[in-house]
């Protein structure tokens, strides 16, 4: 049998005409091995191309997450800049504070929502009227 | 990758956008004179709302526990010009920052020359900011909560207090 360093020391006429004969006999198996050597080959390509995907993907994800951190940093730091002081330093009394601007607040809509309620009397008054 | 970059930031200003606009307000009038100015802060909310009663009387003999919504308020800042000359500068400014933003006008109230808007920000489920602007003459009110408070909450509360006072 011829090594492989026979073989690459062959021309390609020598190649061609080896492969003609038909006295020479191919080893048992030798096609089921070059499948199954293929086919970890090509196993082993998709692999590398997957991590590679995997190596990108994870590259793009923490350089936005790195620009988000900065982002949000600056935006917290240029926010507490302008902060203005607590008015209290009481919870209580700025309970208390909260309870006034409510009582501000739901006073406003009271008055609002009695306009509404004149207001449907008053359409609820001509529609009947209407209807009559 | 610019673009992902650019929508992260993109985000983070829009959720700051509207806590900054009220900041705004509140930091260019609160040191004029005349001005009545409160600001309670997200820290403060946390101590309120660890009081432990903090019930009121949402209609006849009906109490509510306003320690969860409080919770959910992360600014509050109120500013009160009364007699102030500066009231319709402040009002003009409130005009200005609603129509920059996704204010949405939750009720208008015109009586005798007392004019009253609330407007919020949010979506469905939730307001994010919560402005109330109360004009008569020279007196100004402006009141601007930054939170995440459930509409549902809110609407129910609304509802009750208004069932009570008819």
């Amino acid at each position: 049998m011829k090594s492989s360093k026979d073989i690459e020391k062959m021309s390609l006429e020598q190649l061609e005409a080896a492969s003609m004969d038909e006295n020479i006999s191919v080893p048992d198996a030798f096609a089921s091995r070059l499948e199954d050597g293929l086919e970890v080959l090509e196993r082993l390509t998709e692999d590398e191309s997957r991590k590679g995907g995997r190596v990108r993907m994870v590259r793009v994800l923490s350089a936005a997450a790195a620009a988000a951190l900065l982002v949000g940093a600056g935006l917290g730091l240029s926010g507490r800049q302008d902060e203005p002081e607590d008015t209290f330093t009481d919870p209580y009394l700025a309970y208390a504070e909260l309870e006034k601007a409510f009582a501000i607040m739901s006073g406003e809509i009271h008055k609002g929502l009695a306009m509404a309620e004149k207001t449907e009397e008053i359409i609820d008054r001509t529609s009947s009227v209407f209807s009559e | 990758m610019k673009k992902i970059i650019l929508i992260a930031f993109a985000l983070l200003a829009a959720v700051g956008a509207y806590a900054q606009e009220g900041r705004n307000i509140y930091n260019k009038y609160s040191d004029s004179q005349g001005v009545s100015a409160v600001y309670i802060s997200p820290a403060m909310f946390k101590l309120i709302g660890k009081i432990p009663e903090l019930n009121v009387e949402v209609a006849e003999g009906e109490n509510m526990d306003l320690a969860p919504l409080i919770r959910s308020f992360s600014g509050f800042y109120m500013l009160d010009m009364s007699g102030s000359q500066q009231g319709s500068s402040l009002a003009e400014d409130v005009k200005v920052m609603i129509s920059k933003g996704r204010y949405e006008l939750l009720m208008e109230v015109k009586d005798d020359g007392d004019n009253v808007n609330i407007y919020t920000v949010g979506n469905d489920k939730t307001i994010e900011n919560f402005v109330f602007l109360c004009r008569s003459g020279n007196d100004v009110q402006f009141i601007c909560i930054d939170c995440t408070m459930d509409r549902k909450e809110v609407e129910t509360l609304i509802a009750k207090a208004a069932a009570s006072s008819m």
